[in-house]
């Protein structure tokens, strides 16, 4: 799941040492530096690799790795 | 206090095919609904995104919330732009019971607007910087900020300095008397900008 989530964050990150390290605890706007407007291009590509929809109220913990994950997960089941 | 937020406008621009989702993600009726009716809806979605960003850097300083959130920052401009425009518009976002004063600076290739709330005094700059990397950018707009402050209040620049404290929160402090004032800045593609408010 991180291995995914990393293709999916690269085009926007701007820190490459923290997205070489990215794992769960990694902070997608304090570690990688994604701006929030990109945050949410992110919460786009990953509906759209996962086919999922993320409401925005999910949508408001999209903050790191874990968060995401457990939301993709609840989604998918 | 203050908050600011800065979008280049050149480095904003999305995939036709993505802008509806986009917005379902970030803007209320009410301001989807203004950008049907708008003469330059491609630059308004940035004026309203900035709005709700420098809104959120204030609200977050005083709630500590962090959250992917920008439905719940509700904007209102007074005026609209049209193509060609260049000007400041001044609004309000609205969070929960919370209101916040809004300045957005409006050009061709970029849009910054300061949030604010009891401030009595605020100086904000804007810097263009070329070709550089987007740590430089920052050092460079920290660098600004201080030298600003510090001639604004008739200080000693070398004994201003810029930190943050736990929860990320930038400040600027003044070393001999401990004095610190929150400050905000924000860069993005090749513009840099601070505010900071007294």
């Amino acid at each position: 799941m991180v291995e995914k989530l990393k293709a999916i964050v690269k085009p926007y990150i701007q820190d490459e040492a923290a997205f070489q390290n990215m794992n769960e605890s990694t902070d997608f706007i304090n570690d990688l530096k994604i701006n929030s407007a990109n945050l949410v291009d992110v919460v786009l590509d990953v509906e759209d690799a996962f086919d999922i929809e993320i409401d925005n109220e999910s949508m408001e913990k999209m903050l790191n790795v874990s968060n995401a994950i457990e939301i993709i997960q609840q989604k998918l089941s | 206090m203050v908050g600011n937020d800065i979008v280049d406008l050149n480095l904003a621009q999305r995939n036709a095919w993505r802008q509806k989702r986009f917005l379902d993600k970030v803007l209320v009726p009410s301001e989807q609904e203004a950008l049907k009716n708008s003469s330059d809806p491609a630059r308004l979605l940035w004026v309203f995104w900035s709005m709700k960003e420098s809104a959120y850097k204030l609200h977050f300083r005083k709630h500590l919330h962090r959250a992917l959130n920008p439905t719940r920052f509700t904007c209102f401009l007074e005026g609209d732009i049209e193509p060609g425009f260049e000007g400041e518009l001044r609004g309000r976002v609205e969070v929960g019971e919370q209101v916040y004063r809004t300045n957005s600076k409006i050009f061709k290739n970029y849009v910054h607007t300061t949030a604010t709330q009891n401030t009595s005094r605020a100086l904000m700059a804007i810097d263009e910087v070329t070709a550089e990397s987007s740590n430089e950018i920052r050092q460079k707009t920290i660098h600004n900020l201080v030298r600003s402050f510090s001639y604004a209040n008739g200080l000693d620049s070398l004994q201003l300095n810029f930190i943050k404290d736990k929860n990320g929160l930038p400040f600027l402090t003044h070393e001999p008397t401990g004095h610190s004032h929150a400050c905000s800045i924000s860069h993005h593609g090749r513009y840099g900008a601070f505010a900071i408010a007294w």
